[in-house]
């Protein structure tokens, strides 16, 4: 159990300064070198990603850069595709969704690596369902230096998107916030800074519907998401503070090494060769 | 509507501190005395096993969980309340679909 300790303090260390958050590096570590069954692995990572949206969420929010409308509004079709993902565990083979992770991993480290927007573009013509929601705001950015309004556009896509992030996120038991980021920045043209802050409240609520299915299950073991979740937490903590002491090159290189291993573990694992 | 925001981000941080120090007493407990490893699959079975003479560490571990997976639904069933006090009937409905969708999960995984 120290053992699984100390590694989840890595990992979570590791996943705040990859910006990947715990979920996602926590399954194959668990898998790959504790030999933890996968959904079981999946249980205690999503218990994780709760601990740390919830640590995570008072800063956020105090920052301004959260907004609950938009949080709570694209929180229904992320948590209806965590229900839908979470339910196909229980039918999907484990080599299927080891293999799905794989490539979901590799996919997520490649999104981390784009290059982030830092204030929305102008919005000429106004999405109705936005405007009918209110899903706008403004915040104050210090490294622009002035206030930056935004108002989402494409509502329509970027919810179906979040249906997407929401099924990989309960399929895979991770908080896939990456992919809803992604599709805040891409879809709804939001300032990343707001996207992450917002995703960040949503990935909270999004594993919590996952994870009541995996507790119902009996995949949520006390003796393995306990110490996993402590762990993250307070990796997380010293990986955001150990982050301002690395340069970006360095981050990067770790980043691709640690990414790219485990994804390409996972795949392999899938198609049936252990590397360890 | 900042104050939402403030009501679910308090409750989620100081659910998040609550929850990993009531784990943390329970691994703590358990290394001390070891039990045989249960898993719990009910909110029921984990406070029928708090309930004994002498809590049972496993379970107190799993009452941490608990009390973290119901942190989220406790912040929604907020947010809910507040909209609804500020006459935003539109995402009072949008919150209170969530909030649904949340209560769903935790039947969804029955055997």
């Amino acid at each position: 159990m120290l053992s699984l300790f100390a590694t989840s303090i890595m990992t979570g260390a590791l996943g705040a300064i990859l910006g990947l958050g715990g979920g996602t590096l926590l399954v194959p570590i668990l898998t790959i070198f504790f030999g933890v069954k996968l959904n079981v692995a999946m249980g205690a990572s999503l218990i994780s990603v709760i601990a740390t949206s919830s640590g995570a969420a008072a800063s956020l929010v105090w920052a301004g850069l959260s907004n609950i409308r938009i949080g709570v509004f694209l929180a229904v079709p992320t948590i209806v595709g965590a229900l839908v993902g979470a339910t196909l565990v229980g039918v999907v083979p484990p080599r299927v969704l080891e293999l799905v992770f794989g490539v979901a991993i590799g996919c997520a480290g490649l999104v981390t690596l784009r290059r982030p927007r830092l204030a929305s573009t102008p919005t000429p013509e106004a999405d109705p369902l936005a405007v009918s929601f209110a899903l706008d705001g403004a915040y104050y950015d210090h490294a622009l230096g002035h206030e930056v309004a935004y108002r989402a556009r494409a509502v329509t896509s970027g919810a179906g998107a979040m249906f997407g992030a929401g099924v990989l996120s309960g399929l895979l038991g991770i908080g896939a916030g990456a992919f809803t980021v992604l599709a805040m920045d891409s879809f709804m043209k939001l300032p990343m800074k707001v996207a992450t802050a917002t995703s960040n409240f949503m990935i909270g609520i999004t594993a919590a519907a996952g994870a009541g299915i995996f507790f119902a299950r009996g995949d949520v073991h006390p003796l393995i998401a306990a110490p996993v979740a402590v762990g993250v937490i307070i990796g997380a903590y010293l990986g955001a503070r150990l982050l301002t002491r690395l340069g970006n090159t360095t981050v990067r290189r770790l980043f691709l090494v640690v990414v790219f291993y485990l994804s390409l573990s996972m795949i392999l694992r899938g198609m049936g060769v252990h590397l360890r | 509507m900042r104050t939402a925001e403030v009501v679910a981000s308090r409750i989620l941080f100081w659910g998040g501190v609550l929850s990993m120090l009531v784990m943390t007493v329970g691994v703590a407990r358990y290394v001390q005395a070891p039990t045989a490893p249960v898993v719990f699959t009910s909110v029921a079975q984990v406070v029928h096993a708090l309930a004994r003479w002498r809590m049972e560490p496993l379970a107190i571990v799993a009452s941490g969980i608990v009390l973290l997976l119901l942190t989220p639904f406790v912040a929604v069933m907020a947010v809910f309340g507040v909209f609804l006090a500020a006459g935003e009937r539109r995402y009072a409905v949008v919150a209170g679909l969530l909030l649904g969708a949340l209560l769903i999960s935790l039947t969804i995984g029955r055997p």
